[in-house]
């Protein structure tokens, strides 16, 4: 391992092969959110990046590799985006973690970049100044110095660096500028002496905080880094959990706290007040600004966007373009990979012989990873309107826009994006979730996307409803279908917003942390940028989501077809399948289920379809074409209609599909989560590991129970008020 | 100019962080149903439940770098 072995840091194995080889250079990213660091960081390092999550924590992990124009390697951590290392968020706690050589992984940078923004030089040096002290080299990337540039601002580089005492590099990284300086940059910084902090406190100061600085020492810090913790932990509200790793601490941290306090100076504005003070010095020095005629342009792009009637407008209409496009561009894609992987699987399995093994890679290998593949096109249109809308500015504004309503429910207004998502798909919506900075937020709104029915859910919804909801036009021109199907979407969502409520006040109970907004300037999106930030996330959903999904899709395909049952010559072929299914494992299940499923007024075949689709609900619908023997083409909807609606039961002699049941069934497939993409990906998004687990079990039980309590209502309830039998 | 009444809290710690700090002078852009202020060239969004405990003196109309 590296130089400086700190006694307390747990290293758990096995630490990424790069981290532990010498040749190769660490390089820490850190920045301000909307400074250009990921553009930065995808300019460096292109497609060659590994995503995972910090151990133990939600917090993104992106770390790449590249070589610098001398060729030396480089592995590039991008620390998550955070104003400070004051630690008040878990992204930021674990930059702190990563810069003072703390990562639990054991990952330590050898030089960090401090990625700047030339527009807002001013608070992004408050970053820099703490990471000054962490007692590693420090290279400052200034970027976005042509945006400085057009709005007035000069800064004298040669200055900076004399203030600064570090390398400063002027950029434009999404255009490529100044990559080459980075790294001549990097390589001489680690050669150079590391920096220290640039100002000084008081001497009274520097003698209270001389004991935690001791301590700190003793505990394994940097002198330089120990006394950035000092002026740190003066600052925190609870310090208790930044204090877990030194025995002790917290006695001498109030002791020094009330020393402070008695010579009249108050500790928490400590650590602001002598960084903005020598910050303010450093800009007077280093910066000159021409005085702007008029508002900028994105201030008079916000009195539009922001304005009161206007500004709600605009988002209702960037909202229905978002929803929109997930939902019809994505559509032709979905046909054209669900075609070319069935194609691709009976191609395959003519070269195999008839039996168990072409049964098994057509209807389940191939058809698992079909039904994997087919959420691509919506994840990458979703996360590419989503990257234009944050990079671009909007996304903040939006936040804004909607935070006064989402905070009735107890969620933050960036939880609005991730639930409207949800209409498309869960995966990419529950994926979306990212941009939600706290925990609890994060995973309320997690728990409760999947109930905002997706496009899966349609063609239940289509079918049940052409079946049995009839055609007759109300007033004003209002179908009753149409209205039908509205009523599922805004159940769903009315839902969702309540239980989001309920787990912010039970399971997820917290503080609702009053909006603090950057409202970035607007700026255009790179496309470069976004296309790497795509390709992230499709490649981590096929990975993580794609093995959970085909292991669950062949244990489903062995269920329904074993065991097999001799072919009885004398029946047809849909004879004879709807006999194997109700021979099958799967058939047995729904057996077994039916007094289950009873008191919703379902018999066996409709629980072994919900058996069936318990991997996928839109299963449910071919399912029941096999067992009434149409085949579960979309194309065969109408004549699977006739077929259900000509059910008898042969107990009761009455028709087993009554509107009644019809609609129960609708709305048990509003709240029954039954799709095991969405499952995988929450277990990967809450955590992964015991914790993901628990919180996608949570979220799949208060759905199946919500599912349940829902049709049985609707069913007996109805049966109560003499609707249908 | 402003001051930070409950200046312990972690939203405290992190609107110093942001720059707005004690002694620090912003102009408010928008006050509708949250403040949107101009810090240190920085526009911030605020909601109702923390600008409440802000206090803010006006200036004379000269406006200093910093208070």
């Amino acid at each position: 391992m590296s130089e400086l072995a700190v006694p307390v840091v747990e290293i758990t194995p096995p630490t990424l092969p790069p981290a532990t080889d010498p040749s190769v250079l660490r390089l820490a990213l850190v920045g301000n959110p909307n400074t250009g660091k990921t553009t930065l960081f995808n300019a460096l390092t292109g497609l060659r990046q590994r995503v995972g999550n910090f151990a133990g924590v939600t917090v993104e992990r992106v770390e790449g590799f590249f070589r610098t124009a001398s060729g030396t390697r480089v592995s590039c951590l991008d620390l998550p985006g955070s104003y400070s290392l004051s630690a008040s968020s878990p992204d930021e706690q674990i930059a702190l973690e990563v810069l003072l050589g703390r990562a639990r992984d054991g990952w330590r940078p050898d030089v960090v970049v401090v990625v700047a923004d030339a527009v807002h030089l001013e608070r992004n040096l408050y970053l820099l100044s703490q990471v000054l002290e962490v007692g590693v080299p420090v290279v400052l990337a200034l970027n976005q110095m042509d945006a400085a540039e057009s709005n007035g601002i000069r800064i004298d580089i040669p200055e900076l660096i004399h203030e600064l005492g570090i390398s400063v590099v002027p950029m434009v990284a999404k255009r490529g500028q100044g990559l080459d300086a980075l790294g001549r940059a990097c390589e001489m910084a680690v050669t150079l002496p590391v920096p220290a902090r640039k100002f000084a406190l008081a001497n009274v100061v520097d003698e209270a905080l001389a004991p935690i600085v001791s301590e700190l020492e003793v505990a394994g810090f940097k002198p330089s880094a120990a006394r950035l913790e000092a002026l740190r932990l003066m600052s925190v509200q609870h310090a208790e959990p930044h204090l877990a790793h030194v025995a002790g601490l917290e006695d001498v941290r109030k002791h020094a706290a009330n020393t402070l306090a008695q010579i009249g100076l108050a500790p928490q504005r400590l650590e602001s007040d002598a960084r903005y003070g020598w910050i303010g010095e450093v800009i007077a020095r280093t910066t000159t600004t021409r005085e702007q005629n008029g508002r900028s342009i994105s201030d008079r792009i916000d009195s539009v966007t922001l304005h009161r009637v206007v500004g709600p407008l605009l988002f209702i209409a960037l909202m229905a373009i978002v929803f929109q496009s997930v939902f019809t561009w994505a559509a032709p894609l979905q046909d054209a990979i669900e075609r070319g992987i069935a194609a691709l699987g009976v191609m395959v399995g003519s070269w195999i012989p008839e039996g168990e093994l072409r049964s098994l890679v057509v209807d389940g290998i191939f058809a698992g990873v079909g039904s994997v593949l087919v959420f691509l096109p919506q994840i990458c249109i979703l996360f590419l309107v989503i990257g234009v809308l944050e990079d671009s500015g909007y996304m903040a504004r939006a936040a804004f826009l909607m935070d006064r309503v989402m905070r009735r429910v107890g969620l933050h207004g960036r939880s609005f994006i991730p639930m409207l998502s949800g209409y498309a798909c869960a995966v990419p919506g529950i994926m979306a979730t990212r941009v939600i900075e706290n925990r609890q937020d994060r995973l309320a709104t997690m728990m409760v996307v999947p109930l905002m029915s997706c496009s899966a859910r349609l063609p239940v919804y289509t079918l049940l409803i052409g079946s049995f909801v009839p055609v007759s036009t109300l007033p004003l021109g209002f179908g009753l279908q149409g209205l039908t199907l509205l009523g599922m979407y805004l159940l769903g969502t009315l839902t969702a917003l309540g239980v989001a409520a309920i787990f912010k006040r039970t399971l997820l109970k917290g503080p609702v942390r009053p909006m603090i907004l950057e409202l970035p300037s607007y700026r255009w999106p790179s496309l470069p940028t976004l296309g790497v930030t795509v390709w992230q996330r499709a490649m981590l959903f096929v990975r993580r989501a794609g093995t959970v999904i085909m292991a669950l899709s062949i244990v489903l395909w062995a269920m329904a077809t074993y065991p097999r049952t001799a072919p009885d010559p004398q029946l047809s072929d849909v004879a004879q399948q709807e006999q194997q299914l109700e021979q099958s494992v799967l058939g047995r299940v729904g057996k077994v289920i039916e007094p289950v499923v009873r008191p919703l007024g379902y018999d066996w075949k409709i629980g072994v379809s919900i058996a069936a689709s318990f991997a996928a609900r839109e299963v449910f619908v071919s399912t029941m074409g096999t067992i009434y023997g149409v085949g579960g083409d979309d194309d065969n909807a109408a004549a699977l209609g006739d077929r259900l609606k000509a059910e008898v039961d042969p107990i009761t002699g009455r028709p087993v599909y009554s509107t009644l049941v019809a609609l129960g069934l609708m709305v048990f497939y509003v709240y029954a989560l039954m799709c095991m993409s969405t499952t995988a990906i929450t277990v990967r998004e809450a955590g992964g590991g015991r914790v993901g687990w628990s919180w996608a079990g949570i979220q799949f039980g208060y759905s199946l129970v919500l599912a349940y309590g829902a049709a049985w209502l609707v069913y007996n309830v109805g049966r109560a008020l003499g609707f249908g039998g | 100019m402003l001051g930070l009444d409950d200046c312990g809290t972690d939203e405290a710690c992190r609107l110093r962080a942001l720059g707005l700090c004690e002694g620090t002078s912003v102009s408010v852009i928008d006050s509708r149903h949250a403040m949107v202020l101009d810090v240190r060239g920085t526009r911030l969004a605020l909601g109702s439940s923390i600008t409440a405990s802000i206090t803010v003196q006006p200036l004379p109309a000269v406006r200093s770098a910093r208070g």
